[in-house]
């Protein structure tokens, strides 16, 4: 039995509708009318003790309420969930106890009082022995540096700092999973990597089971071993980070600047994409041509200036996926043209072929 | 609570109390033959129900809490928390209430026995039963405000019915005017409604109009309803949870 238990659960929330114009307000005093959003539609999965999942989607897809579900503060209107052998919105007291959760759109500290007099509130919510919390308390400090604000009113923290101090008092009873919704919100860069490491060292010293949702891909990709994708309430994807880019990714671009401008040619096991001036873009298959030989053969040919060999970016990637409606998914995504991204980037490849290549690009 | 909050609320504690004051003593001089008590009890009923009212405002909290917290989504963090909600709202109120007592209600009562001829309680047994009635009171103000509460849940604003509740409240309760004098009716109705509970039973027992078995019994018709309600509480949440949405992401 899995640590985590999702079994088709489902989420509706009813909205009232406003009707418009002068009737429409009438009938609504008297006939309100309603309609069914479904913010989590049929979800199944089952997540393993001491594995650390990302849980990923475009805004409005189901993520928060799933974990506001897991962590018992929301009822599923249908399906079954069970953690730790719970079932967290009907046992939510005992549950609660168990796990932590972090919500980075929101403080769980009292707003008015100094951080540190938040940790004893919890320290006597939790009933943590006081052992067990100044260990904590020193290690979670030390480790994320909060020796600088911890005693500072919360509502003079920074964002950042108070989602640092958020993640400790989330930690503070020691519990066995701990949820994040947003948690790298505000931090900045110095403090992400910290967190990163921190989140990390409680993994695998504690066997804390972290499940965690972000925008920030760059993190799921260095954190998270196993990623979700849900988009409009559907799981579209459930693996690893590196199997979304063999399976929806497989194609890589070649781009070579020549000593002179010479004609189109055309190449074995590569696709000539676009041929500008000197340069000129190739596209190959990373499972069936390998990038050497292919510049090899090229060597052979004509004299080369220089080149790069680009993979498609995570976030491309993960792009395309939300960008292709729940359900729709193509198994095989091999042509380039697919990549909307990819046309924007292959356009703004011009000039100096150092000007675009391996590095991260952002859009 | 500032300085001058304090003193204001007790002078505003202190002018409706004299209103009372005023309007009973002029009404007994009018027609003393409807009452069927004396002045000084009437005198004292008055002034007390205007008193308790306003130390009973601080379980209003209950409902503004509950409808802020839905309102603004913040009610999941209080449900993260490995506590039950209306016991962690009864623990929060609680201390709110004891507040209220000690520097509204027992200010208010000594500046009433001090300028206004407020009475001590009919005897000694009665002034202790009063406080014990108050326990029971303050149960059923608690829930009744925990249930307007939860309807905050399904229409996210409570403030018109608030309103209504107060009005209620005011009338049922025999805060307004006792409710002996009721025309029989409406005092059907207020003997079923449990507002009674709250002001209109203690103050009884404080005037000394009941008898020691009218008084008993009206304890044990209080501490039911508590329980009744307080158990309508952990129901009405427990359906309520299943329809709760979190605002605000």
């Amino acid at each position: 039995m899995p640590l985590i238990h999702v079994q088709s659960v489902t989420k509706q929330f009813r909205r009232r509708l406003r009707r418009e114009g002068f009737r429409g307000t009438f009938a609504n005093l008297f006939i309100p009318q309603y309609e069914a959003i479904t913010a989590v539609d049929q979800v199944s999965f089952a997540i393993e003790a001491g594995e650390i999942v990302g849980y990923i989607g475009p805004n409005g897809a189901g993520k928060s309420t799933t974990i506001k579900m897991l962590s018992g503060i929301l009822v599923p209107t249908s399906g079954a969930i069970e953690v730790l052998g719970l079932i967290p919105s009907r046992q939510r007291k005992q549950y609660a106890r168990q796990i932590g959760a972090v919500f980075g759109q929101r403080t769980s500290l009292w707003w008015d009082v100094p951080v540190i007099d938040s940790f004893y509130l919890l320290r006597d919510i939790y009933k943590v022995p006081e052992m067990q919390f100044q260990r904590n308390l020193a290690l979670f400090s030390d480790l994320l540096g909060l020796g600088e604000f911890i005693h500072v009113p919360v509502r003079q923290l920074s964002l950042g700092q108070r989602v640092l101090a958020d993640i400790t008092a989330a930690l503070l009873h020691d519990p066995a999973i701990l949820f994040l919704d947003e948690p790298t919100i505000g931090v900045d860069v110095v403090s992400k990597e910290r967190l990163r490491s921190f989140l990390r060292e409680i993994n695998q010293a504690r066997q804390v089971t972290i499940l965690l949702t972000t925008h920030d891909l760059n993190e799921i990709e260095k954190l998270c071993p196993r990623v979700l994708i849900i988009d409009h309430g559907h799981i579209l994807y459930d693996g690893s980070i590196e199997d979304i880019r063999t399976r929806y990714a497989s194609e890589r671009l070649l781009a070579i600047e020549f000593e002179d401008a010479i004609p189109d040619f055309s190449l074995e096991g590569a696709m000539l994409k676009r041929s500008q001036g000197r340069k000129k873009w190739f596209a190959f298959n990373r499972f069936e041509t390998s990038a050497t030989d292919l510049i090899a053969s090229i060597n052979l040919k004509y004299p080369v200036a220089d080149l790069t060999v680009t993979e498609p970016e995570i976030e491309d990637v993960i792009r395309l996926i939300y960008q292709d409606q729940a359900g729709r998914m193509k198994l095989e995504l091999n042509s380039f043209s697919a990549l909307p991204a990819w046309n924007a980037r292959l356009r703004s490849c011009t000039g100096r072929s150092s000007g675009c290549g391996y590095s991260i690009t952002w859009w | 609570m500032y300085r001058q909050e304090f003193w204001l609320r007790i002078l505003n504690n202190l002018v409706v109390m004299y209103g009372a004051y005023w309007l009973w003593n002029t009404l007994y001089d009018r027609q003393p033959q409807i009452f069927t008590i004396s002045r000084g009890q009437m005198i004292s009923y008055g002034m007390l129900a205007m008193l308790m009212g306003t130390v009973f405002y601080a379980s209003n909290q209950v409902r503004y809490y509950l409808m802020d917290q839905v309102r603004t989504g913040a009610i999941q963090m209080d449900l993260l928390r490995p506590l039950d909600l209306l016991f962690h709202l009864l623990a929060r109120n609680s201390g709110q209430m004891i507040f209220s007592v000690l520097t509204l209600g027992l200010p208010g009562f000594l500046a009433g026995a001090m300028f206004l001829e407020l009475r001590p309680p009919s005897s000694l047994q009665d002034g202790l039963l009063f406080l014990l009635s108050l326990a029971p009171a303050y149960l059923v103000s608690f829930a009744l405000n925990f249930l307007v509460g939860m309807i905050a849940v399904y229409t996210m604003n409570i403030q018109r019915i608030g309103w209504i509740y107060y009005s209620m409240l005011a009338f049922f309760s025999g805060q307004l005017v006792p409710l002996w004098f009721f025309p029989p009716f409406l005092a059907q109705m207020a003997y079923l409604l449990p507002f009674r509970c709250i002001i209109g039973i203690p103050l009884s027992i404080y005037i000394g109009k009941l008898t020691l078995g009218e008084t008993l019994s009206a304890l044990g018709l209080q501490a039911l309803w508590a329980a009744a309600l307080l158990a309508a509480c952990q129901i009405t949440w427990s359906r309520a949870h299943a329809r709760l949405t979190v605002q605000g992401g």
